[in-house]
Formats: structure tokens, C-alpha cells, sequence
């Protein structure tokens, strides 16, 4: 791999630092296509690197690389050997070595786009690896998804309700969700987005850059959703919610 | 080893943040291609592991813990040099060196030391483990003994994701190996100060032979 | 545990220098062969010196050599063992010297079968091996077969010189047909240019505790490495030819490759190192 081989000493900082946003959600809800219509989107206006975090094999890293938003060089995959939620949260050296090797091979680059393996509705990003993070849930997962919390629900940066152009092949009511959602997150930002529909992107997009915006100007900080929340297990009786302390 | 445990179990506890918990050593791919389909087979892989690469290592981590107490870090070179030449799966030198660079990554925000400014770039994880264990204030002893731990422990934990087996059993499978582990570092403690020319060069054909079988697959739950 | 069973399992780079055997039955003999480029003839035998276990005499190629095929000019020498074993107790030694620009194919007429003597001491065989700026040494040892309670140890000490050019090809059986494994230990050390680039110990057979590991033998009797060094030759350059389930060949470095093979006998250990230097094609296959 090319950055064993430039990197420079370990003990040594990285020159030039990005913004470094995470990208968490349940498997399956869009967070590959949601980097892919970023980086489609922003890629005129920011210098962008992708990691992104698979459990069996680099599928995410050649789907982007595929989808031709960026350079191929400028994807790269870490495997988090089954613990996909470890890797964001209790032990992101494997990522942090990643995102620094990213920033110094291809200094400067704006932003790195991290994207966790697909797990849980609990698994977010410690703030030791990224500055910001988004939360992507789909109408597909049910509209009362958003409802039941958990950190990234409740306290992600943004959180964004995907692919709601099928809402109506689903039955799911977005207006109804998004307000939930936004009701769950004490007014953060909620945003429906759906690749299919350019002024969602635009909305993505313009969030995009105001975080970059504050970011430079010191006003971000970053934050972590924090632990696991109180969540809920689906079971035969409708499910309960417990807590993890 | 009154002075340092509690240094040495920081170290060599698997839940220490640098990236060991995406390896098994070697047992995924073993157990792909049936060579392991029972406890019985794990306690042989880890009993062939422990007397060959966990031999190796942890006589590499003393002498690297010894040269960098003696402040001998020209022979910490030395040292990687020769562990590269007994490690000649290219899968597996990959695999140790960004172990050992995660590792030295990790150290720079756990316990920052002097020694991090003048290491040499890239360490194989032995050396590396060495290095942070003399970090640590730890003796080339406390090096041998927690790399060897890791060698065995990354298996052991990750067996349980990759078989049907009874997580009791992995454990008793370890309990049973450690007389032999406390050998092994004994012997490799006596290397600390040894000329890295010598130190020893156990082979192991099978990891090595997994090892790029592993690195070829397409789906894989574990990096190595 | 270990220690008590095992004195030396685990302590191999420790283990005692061959000293002078207790044995009176024992044998220590010390064989040499230099080939060199002298007086304007090329590939000389210079050196020929035959002790003991090792008879060394100038030969013809036997069957198809990698790299020297068909170079008739280059020095050849084959051995051929003067009298059983080794049995235990033995130290043996050959040393072979291959002096600048100079090319020597080294072979064995039959296989190696080491037996346990009646001291039950180690038996040890040390080569000593050096091979200069723009030499080549072409070595193809047949199989050392480890029998039933033998204990066997072979040191393997190379030094090339940076433009030297090198096959080693080693085939370990341990255990005759239907006979339970022999112990031995193959150290090889190879040191270029003054700086190592391989070294392994392979220790195989009941004495040495996890030989018999899924990760290291897993109880298969025949084991086989293949070291190459092709100066320039790009050989090595991203190489990981994955061959059958249990044989590979890799690139140590741009011009080095090396392979591992593990097989039930010793034709399939055979093929399977053949198969590596296919892959590499001419002039190191056919």
C-alpha cells in the first residue's frame, strides 16, 4: 500500500488536516450512494477522500470506486474484521491511521468522508476519529424508525431519511417522519433526501458547506451523540427498550 | 515482576485501541481450508502458533525492549531487519508492520515518550510491542510474555466468530497452554540482549501458506 | 513443561555448536567445493574435497537444471553419499565456494536418510555456502528423509555477494513410507550483501512441541521450501503465486522469491515446487 510505504513516522501529525465527517446508519439504508451523491455534488468545490469500513470484503470501496465521483486513488477501505461498530467507537486507530495516511498522500484535501460498516441503530462515531457525522436512515427501514432514538438518531449532526422517493411504495408518510425525527433530535437538522431529487442534494450539499464554514471559523464543535442510549429490541411481544448501564 | 504488571496488562489487554481485534491469526483461513473443525484442532493451531511465530515474537519484543532500555536504537533496525527475514509471507510482513504501526499510532496518544520522536518509521509489531513496552517502563521479560499473550489471544477470541464452539472451551484450550507460554517467554526473555543475528527464526510453512490464500479471498470477516 | 520434555524445542538459535562427537561410532567429516574463474578458464573446480558422508565428483547435467539448462560450460558437481546416514551423533560439514562470475550446479545423486545412532545424540550437518559478485550457485539437493527416532539438525549458512545469483531448493520427508516421523531441524540463514533476507528454522517431528499445528506442518509428512535469487530479474516484483491449497510462491523483493510447500509425500511436495518455478517461466522453468 502506498502510504506504508510515504507515510512518515507514526509519532508524527499529519500536515495538513481536513474536515473529517462520518457517515453511520443500519446496513442497507444508502451510506455508500449517499457519499456517492456528495462527492458527485461537491467534488468541483472540495478536495474529498472516502475510507470507508466493510466487514467481508472491500464490496463498499469498488462500488464507489465504480461510480467514478472520484479519483480511485482517493477510496480507500479498511477492514474492521467483524466488528464494524468497534472500528467508529472503541478502537479507531486502524480508521485514524487511514484518514491521516489520506490527508498526508493527498495534501490538501478538504474533507474525508468516513464510512462505517453497516450495523446497528446504536453504532455511531467517537469524536476522536471525525469532527461531524451523519445518520442515514430509509423510509424502507419504516416510518417509526425515527421515533425510537438512539444516539445517532437523537444526536447525529445531521440525520438524513433516504430513498424517500419509494416512501409511497412503503406506505410511509416522510412529512409525518421527518417531524418525528425532528421531534426525537430537539430541532438538529433532519433532511429527506433522495438522489433522484436534485433540491434534496442541493440541501445536502448546503449543509455540506456550512459545516465547512464553521468548522474554519472554530464555530463546530464536535460532539458525540454519546453512548449507547436506551434501545429497542424487536421481539415477538412488540419489543422492549432497556439500557446499557 | 512486581514493578510494572499493571503497565504490562494495559499493554497486552486485546481491549488496548490499536486495531488488533480485526486479526485471527491465521485461524480464519486455517479453518476455510479444514484444518481446524474442532477444540481439539484449535488447541493444536495455538499450541503450533505459540512454539513458532509466538516463540519468534516474543523473543523479538524482548530484544527490542532491552535495545531501546540499553538506548540501543540502532539495533532496533537491526532487529526489524531480521524479523523481517523470518517472516517471508508478504501477507504477514504487511500484516505486522501496520499492527506495529497501529500500535506505535495508539501509544503516541496513550503515553507519549521521547522514544516516539527517534523509533525508526516503520516497526514490525514485535518490535514495535518491544519498543512500547519499554515505553512503559516494562522489562524485556514483560515484553516477551505480552506479545506472546497477543499472539494467542487474537485466535482465541476470534474463533468463537468463525466456529461453533463453545467460548469456554477457547479458554480452556489457552488455560491448558500456559506452562508452555510461561517457557516460551522465559526463553525468550533470555534474549534481550542477544546479537538479533541470533535470535530464533522458528518456521512455520502453514501460516505462511494460509496467510496468502487469505489475502487473496474475497470475502473474509477477518483482515488476517 | 516444555523444557522438561523438550530440552531444546523451543531454543534452537541456542542449541550447542557441533561440537566433536562423543560417539566414537560417530563420524566428523568436512567436504569442500570451490568453483571459480581462473586463468582464463571458466567454471573451474578448484576445490574438490571429499570426507565421510559427502563424495563429491564432477558430473554431467542430470535432467533439466533451472536457469543453467543448457549452459554447458558450467561447473556441476554432484554427491553422493560415501556410507550410511547420517546417524546420530555425526557432524558433517560441506562448504562450497562459488568465486566471482563463476557458475556451479550442485545436485545429489540419491536422497539423504538420517537414522538415529545408538548415543542417541543429534546428528548435524553444517553447509557453509559463499557466493560471490556475478556467480551463480544452482543447488538441488534430493529429499532429506528424517526416519523413525532420528534426530537431525542441518545449519544452512549462505552469503551472496549483491550481484549473486542463487536457487535453493530443500525437500523434508519426515518419516520413510508407512513409518512413523523422524525429527529434524533445517536451519537456513541467507544473508545478501551483509544484510539477512531469510532466515528459517523449520523443525519437524515429535521432539519439537507444534510441529504437528494446523498453522505450522498439521502432521503432513513432507515439507519443502524454495529460496530464488535472480539480481534484477524483476522475478519477485508483486508475486503471490497461490499453487494447489497448500504451496506458494512469493516475492521477498523485487528479484527474490521465495516458496513454501507442505504435501503428504514427497512426489507431491516434488511437483509442487516444480509448479513454482513455472510460474516463473524461463530460464527458471522449462
Amino acid at each position: 500500500m502506498t502510504a506504508e510505504e510515504t507515510a512518515p513516522s507514526p509519532t508524527s501529525a499529519p500536515q495538513t488536516r481536513s474536515l473529517r465527517i462520518g457517515v453511520a446508519g443500519p446496513v442497507g439504508t444508502g451510506k455508500s450512494s449517499t457519499i456517492a451523491t456528495l462527492c458527485r455534488a461537491l467534488s468541483d468545490e472540495y478536495r474529498i477522500g472516502v475510507i470507508t469500513n466493510d466487514i467481508y470484503t472491500d464490496e463498499d470501496a469498488r462500488f464507489l470506486r465504480a461510480e467514478g465521483v472520484l479519483p480511485a486513488e482517493r477510496i480507500r477501505a479498511v477492514e474492521t474484521g467483524a466488528c464494524p461498530h468497534t472500528a467508529i467507537r472503541d478502537d479507531v486507530t486502524m480508521n485514524l491511521l487511514a484518514v491521516e495516511d489520506m490527508e498526508q498522500d493527498f495534501a490538501p484535501l478538504d474533507i474525508v468522508l468516513v464510512e462505517s460498516g453497516g450495523d446497528n441503530l446504536t453504532a455511531t462515531f467517537s469524536p476522536s476519529l471525525i469532527d461531524a457525522q451523519l445518520f442515514v436512515l430509509d423510509v424502507a427501514g419504516g416510518g417509526d424508525v425515527a421515533r425510537k432514538g438512539g444516539p445517532g438518531i437523537g444526536r447525529a449532526d445531521l440525520l438524513v431519511i433516504n430513498k424517500i422517493d419509494l416512501a409511497e411504495y412503503v406506505d410511509v408518510d416522510v412529512e409525518q417522519m421527518v417531524a418525528d425525527a425532528t421531534a426525537a433530535r430537539d430541532g438538529k437538522p433532519v433532511l429527506a433526501l433522495s438522489r433522484k431529487r436534485q433540491q434534496s442534494i442541493d440541501e445536502l450539499s448546503d449543509w455540506v458547506r456550512q459545516l465547512k464554514g464553521k468548522y474554519h471559523s472554530g464555530e463546530h464543535v464536535p460532539t458525540d451523540p454519546g453512548p449507547m442510549a436506551p434501545h429497542f429490541h424487536a421481539d415477538e411481544d412488540g419489543g422492549y427498550v432497556h439500557t446499557h448501564e | 515482576m512486581a514493578r510494572g504488571t499493571e503497565a504490562l496488562l494495559l499493554l497486552s489487554d486485546g481491549r488496548l485501541p490499536a486495531g488488533g481485534y480485526a486479526h485471527s491469526g491465521g485461524l480464519e483461513s486455517a479453518i476455510r481450508m479444514g484444518r481446524v473443525n474442532d477444540i481439539e484442532d484449535l488447541k493444536r493451531f495455538l499450541t503450533g502458533r505459540a512454539t513458532t511465530s509466538g516463540a519468534v515474537a516474543a523473543a523479538f519484543a524482548a530484544a527490542a525492549c532491552g535495545a531501546c532500555l540499553g538506548d540501543r536504537l540502532e539495533d532496533v533496525s537491526v532487529l526489524d531487519d531480521e524479523f523481517q527475514a523470518r517472516t517471508p509471507s508478504p501477507a504477514l510482513r504487511q500484516v505486522s508492520r501496520t499492527l506495529g504501526r497501529q500500535l506505535l499510532r495508539a501509544m503516541t496518544a496513550i503515553h507519549p515518550h521521547q522514544l516516539q520522536q527517534r523509533l525508526p518509521r516503520r516497526l514490525n509489531h514485535p518490535v514495535a510491542f518491544g519498543a512500547a513496552a519499554a515505553m512503559l517502563d516494562l522489562e524485556p521479560d514483560d515484553a516477551a510474555r505480552g506479545v506472546l499473550h497477543e499472539t494467542l489471544m487474537g485466535p482465541a477470541m476470534a474463533v468463537v466468530k468463525l466456529m461453533s464452539v463453545d467460548p469456554f472451551d477457547a479458554h480452556r484450550a489457552l488455560a491448558e497452554l500456559v506452562p508452555l507460554l510461561d517457557t516460551i517467554a522465559g526463553d525468550a526473555a533470555t534474549y534481550a540482549d542477544a546479537d538479533p543475528a541470533t535470535l530464533p527464526a522458528f518456521g512455520a510453512p502453514l501460516s505462511d501458506v494460509v496467510a496468502e490464500h487469505h489475502a487473496a479471498e474475497e470475502v473474509r470477516l477477518f483482515a488476517s | 513443561m516444555l523444557r522438561e520434555s523438550h530440552p531444546d524445542a523451543t531454543a534452537g538459535a541456542h542449541a550447542p555448536p557441533a561440537a566433536a562427537p562423543v560417539d566414537a561410532a560417530a563420524m566428523t567429516a568436512r567436504a569442500a567445493v570451490s568453483c571459480q574463474n581462473v586463468d582464463g578458464a571458466a567454471n573451474r573446480l578448484t576445490r574438490l574435497r571429499s570426507e565421510g558422508q559427502f563424495v563429491l565428483r564432477p558430473t554431467h547435467p542430470k535432467g533439466f537444471e533451472p536457469w543453467a539448462h543448457g549452459a554447458a560450460a558450467a561447473g556441476r558437481v554432484s554427491v553422493s553419499a560415501g556410507t550410511a546416514g547420517p546417524l546420530g551423533g555425526d557432524r558433517l560439514s560441506l562448504d562450497v565456494y562459488v568465486g566471482p562470475g563463476a557458475v556451479l550446479v550442485l545436485n545429489e545423486i540419491s536422497a539423504t536418510l538420517a537414522l538415529p545412532g545408538t548415543s542417541g545424540e543429534q546428528s548435524v550437518i553444517t553447509f557453509t555456502v559463499r557466493v560471490d559478485d556475478g556467480a551463480t550457485l544452482i543447488w538441488l539437493p534430493e529429499p532429506v528423509i528424517a526416519a523413525r527416532n532420528c534426530d537431525h539438525r542441518q545449519d544452512i549458512r549462505v552469503s551472496l555477494a549483491a550481484s549473486a545469483r542463487f536457487l535453493l531448493r530443500e525437500e523434508l520427508i519426515v518419516g520413510r513410507h508407512n513409518e512413523a516421523p523422524g525429527n529434524i531441524a533445517q536451519h537456513v540463514r541467507v544473508v545478501r550483501d551483509d544484510r539477512p533476507i531469510y532466515d528459517q528454522n523449520l523443525r519437524l517431528g515429535d521432539r519439537y512441541q507444534g510441529w504437528d499445528s494446523p498453522s505450522v506442518a498439521d502432521r503432513s509428512k513432507a515439507v519443502g521450501n524454495m529460496l530464488i535469487v535472480d539480481p534484477a530479474s524483476g522475478i519477485g516484483t508483486n508475486r503471490a503465486d497461490l499453487i494447489e491449497a497448500n504451496t506458494v510462491g512469493v516475492g521477498l523483493d523485487d528479484d527474490v522469491v521465495q516458496a513454501s510447500a507442505v504435501a503428504a509425500d514427497s512426489l507431491a511436495l516434488s511437483h509442487a515446487l516444480d509448479e513454482v518455478l513455472n510460474r516463473l517461466g524461463p530460464p527458471w522453468s522449462r
